[in-house]
């Protein structure tokens, strides 16, 4: 694979500036257009006619070409301007594009060989170039034109979460054994998460970056004393099988988990010291992701779809299984309205669960007009979490007055849900009036539920909400907090 | 208004009694060892002896004490104190007073500085006792790999803490002088009991306590060591310390 490659008649060879995610046919369509008859030799120079006539002309000597009838198949292929490139990965690379038998095929494949070593980052930008093969009858020759990608890539940068900023500093290496993997290291500290450190080793499989090996190794300790008095210090190792199709995202992977809740409060409630210390997670999970909206952060309209499962207990300590969904619709209503719904929901069922698999629900990006982690079982000041919950949210985003940009807009929205535990604590306690199944139904038909009006930006990377909230049903238990609530982050109920 | 109040779905566990959360027993006849760590067992104990009644719940998790070390003890009002909390908490309710020997303190603070250390070493030093009391029993509840880091994390911590000699002029872990240490504090203790029932007179304090804590724990140990045997061979002149230990054993906590 070297070299360059002159096109016939292109003249001047290519450099840098003339690349781009461009193709160039023009040995093989001329080929495929052989039956065209020439202009006879007195109507090369014609005598001036009236445009409208020309215009007949031209479209009279147009003709289709069915490039997907016309036979043809790749007999050499060449590619310049990548530094490192295995000859493993570029066999499974170009193995479509050797198989294909006609000439559409072969545009298509081609093409589609020039995104992925763009979306591996092997490549900035790649230029076809097809030619008839001198070799061959009735065979293309195939050359790469690329712009070698960034190897390394080194930056820093302030980021938001669900009602969190973080700053962070973010190293990568690209094409490390020159097959598209790529490892990237990744070091945060934030309000909530006082330090993280993350490595991911990334690889694709069969040349395609939509189905990727990941090994993953992140340390990261969640501050979580403002609503539970603890902090929580996790240690994790996994590997995931990620696989990019037209129907969503699969992911499927293992993951190794040291849990150490630790530095509890002063006034830790019994139930946090009932978890607190180390725990080994051993899990297997599986998700799925479909996102057809237009905008992650304000949609106007599509669909995002979450399912997920979890099995722990191949070794470690700690067994369970837990499910979780997520869906949202977003329907435009015309004029600049939109109407966006969503529903979450969840089960973890084990024989004794602990507070780092748990389900929490309340705050900003979630159910609104309640504290963070605010909705749910809570023993003394610490929310402990809940073994199930559902949260549902419907909201109208309108057009302001006088307002020209489309990023700003009006906010209508009402949130309910509510979070319980299983155990003896929770829904599964005896003994008592209603009993377990009147426990059961009174948790499905009473949610904690706010209504509220307020504004939403839409900035490129994170959704800002100015809300005032007014919560219309609590327990005991749960801290609402009406009036004037700012959000920050990416999804929102 | 409009804020409607729902029943809550959630209902604390009650505690009815004091728990007491300690370290798990040293054998499987938890009368005989009621537990492998000598300040869960000395706290114990001294709760005995005063006759404040407690739950005793095992643990393996320090983190969840106070001060991130067993024992603590929760208290009704789900209050949780740590091991110099319920001294203080027993001296509040009245039922630990000053105590008959006049130099406790000094006796509490020589037992702490040689005998407490032998016991430390034996049970994360020394190979044998590692096998028998810290892995087994302090680590035992843990899956391997995190045993093992635990494991060898407070190997370190040990190894730091028992050094002995100056630092300037290189201090160094010597399993022998800890004994030797440790063999003088107990003489030294066998001469303050002599004859007597208890170290503190007429009836057990602090110092009963915690003696007693040591020496259970070297004796009741399924492992051979030099304290051990001293103390339990013929004629040993730590007969008396031999017999106030299951004097106490019989009397508190059969």
């Amino acid at each position: 694979m070297s070299g360059g490659m002159e096109t016939p008649g292109s003249g001047a060879p290519l450099d840098a500036g003339d690349l781009d995610s461009g193709f160039s046919t023009r040995g093989i369509f001329s080929e495929a257009m052989g039956a065209a008859p020439s202009p006879p030799a007195q109507s090369r120079q014609p005598p001036r006619r009236p445009a409208q006539q020309q215009q007949q002309q031209r479209q009279q000597r147009t003709v289709t070409v069915d490039i997907s009838k016309h036979g043809a198949h790749i007999n050499r292929f060449s590619i310049s301007g990548i530094s490192r490139i295995r000859r493993g990965f570029l066999s499974d690379l170009l193995e479509p594009v050797f198989r294909s038998q006609t000439i559409k095929e072969a545009v298509d494949e081609t093409r589609e060989a020039a995104g992925k070593l763009r979306a591996l980052g092997m490549a900035k930008a790649v230029l076809v170039e097809m030619d008839r093969s001198g070799e061959k009858e009735g065979a293309l020759d195939v050359h790469f034109h690329c712009q070698d990608g960034s190897r390394y890539i080194i930056k820093t940068g302030v980021d938001v979460g669900d009602s969190e900023g973080t700053a962070s500093v973010t190293g990568r290496v690209n094409n490390i054994w020159g097959g598209g993997e790529s490892f990237e290291a990744n070091y945060s500290r934030g309000s909530k998460t006082q330090a993280a450190f993350q490595g991911t080793l990334s690889a694709p499989l069969d040349a395609d970056p939509r189905k990727r090996l990941e090994a993953t190794a992140n340390q990261a300790i969640v501050a979580n004393r403002p609503y539970s008095s603890h902090d929580e210090l996790r240690r994790t190792l996994g590997v995931a099988y990620k696989h990019e199709t037209f129907g969503g995202m699969h992911e499927l992977g293992y993951s190794l988990s040291w849990r150490d809740i630790c530095n509890l409060g002063t006034h830790a409630s019994p139930s946090l010291r009932r978890d607190a210390g180390h725990s080994l997670k051993s899990s297997v999970g599986y998700t799925f992701l479909r996102d057809s909206r237009d905008s992650a952060t304000v949609p106007t309209c599509g669909s995002y779809a979450r399912v997920g499962a979890e099995f722990a207990g191949i070794g470690g300590d700690v067994q369970f299984g837990k499910s979780h969904f997520e869906v949202q619709s977003n329907e435009s209503l015309g004029r600049g309205y939109v109407l966006s719904s969503s529903v979450h929901g969840g089960l973890l069922w084990g024989a004794r669960t602990s507070i780092s698999d748990r389900f929490f629900l309340g705050g900003n990006t979630s159910v609104r007009g309640f504290e963070h982690r605010g909705i749910g079982p809570r023993d003394g000041e610490d929310s402990i979490g809940g073994d199930v919950f559902y949260a549902a949210g419907v909201s109208l985003l309108t057009p302001l007055p006088y307002v020209k940009t489309d990023a700003l807009k009006g906010h209508l929205w009402a949130n309910a849900g509510q979070c319980a535990l299983l155990d003896s604590r929770g829904l599964g306690k005896t003994g008592s009036s209603p009993g377990m199944t009147g426990e059961v139904l009174r948790f499905l038909t009473s949610p904690s539920a706010s209504v509220g009006l307020g504004l939403v930006y839409r900035h490129s990377l994170v959704r800002v909400e100015l809300s005032c909230c007014l919560p219309i049903v609590a327990t005991t238990t749960d801290r609402p907090k009406p009036g004037m609530n700012f959000g920050l982050g990416f999804q929102f109920l | 208004f409009p804020l409607r109040i729902n029943r809550p779905f959630f209902t604390p566990e009650k505690i009815d009694n004091p728990q007491l959360h300690i370290h798990r027993p040293l054998t499987q006849k938890s009368s005989a060892s009621p537990s492998c760590d000598v300040k869960s067992l000395s706290t114990l104990a001294l709760l005995r002896f005063v006759g404040y009644k407690v739950d005793v719940k095992y643990s393996s998790e320090p983190e969840a004490s106070p001060n991130g070390r067993l024992p603590y003890l929760l208290l009704s009002d789900s209050t949780a104190l740590d091991a110099r909390g319920i001294e203080n908490h027993l001296r509040e309710q009245g039922v630990l007073g000053e105590s008959e020997l006049a130099d406790e303190m000094i006796y509490l603070s020589m037992v702490e500085a040689n005998l407490v250390p032998a016991v430390e070493y034996l049970a994360w030093i020394d190979p044998e006792g590692f096998d028998a009391i810290g892995w087994q029993k302090y680590l035992g509840s843990y899956p391997v790999l995190i045993r093992y880091f635990l494991g060898w994390q407070r190997h370190q911590q040990s190894s730091r803490k028992l050094q002995t000699g100056l630092p300037e002029f290189g201090s160094a872990l010597d399993g022998d002088v800890i004994y030797d240490n440790a063999f003088r504090a107990l003489d030294s203790l066998a001469v303050l009991l002599g004859e007597r029932k208890y170290f503190c007179g007429t009836k057990p304090g602090a110092l009963d306590a915690l003696v007693f804590a040591c020496l259970n724990v070297i004796v009741e140990a399924p492992l051979k060591s030099p304290i051990r045997s001293a103390m339990t061979r013929d004629g040993s002149k730590h007969k008396a310390l031999l017999d106030f230990t299951v004097r106490i054993l019989e009397e508190y906590f059969y």
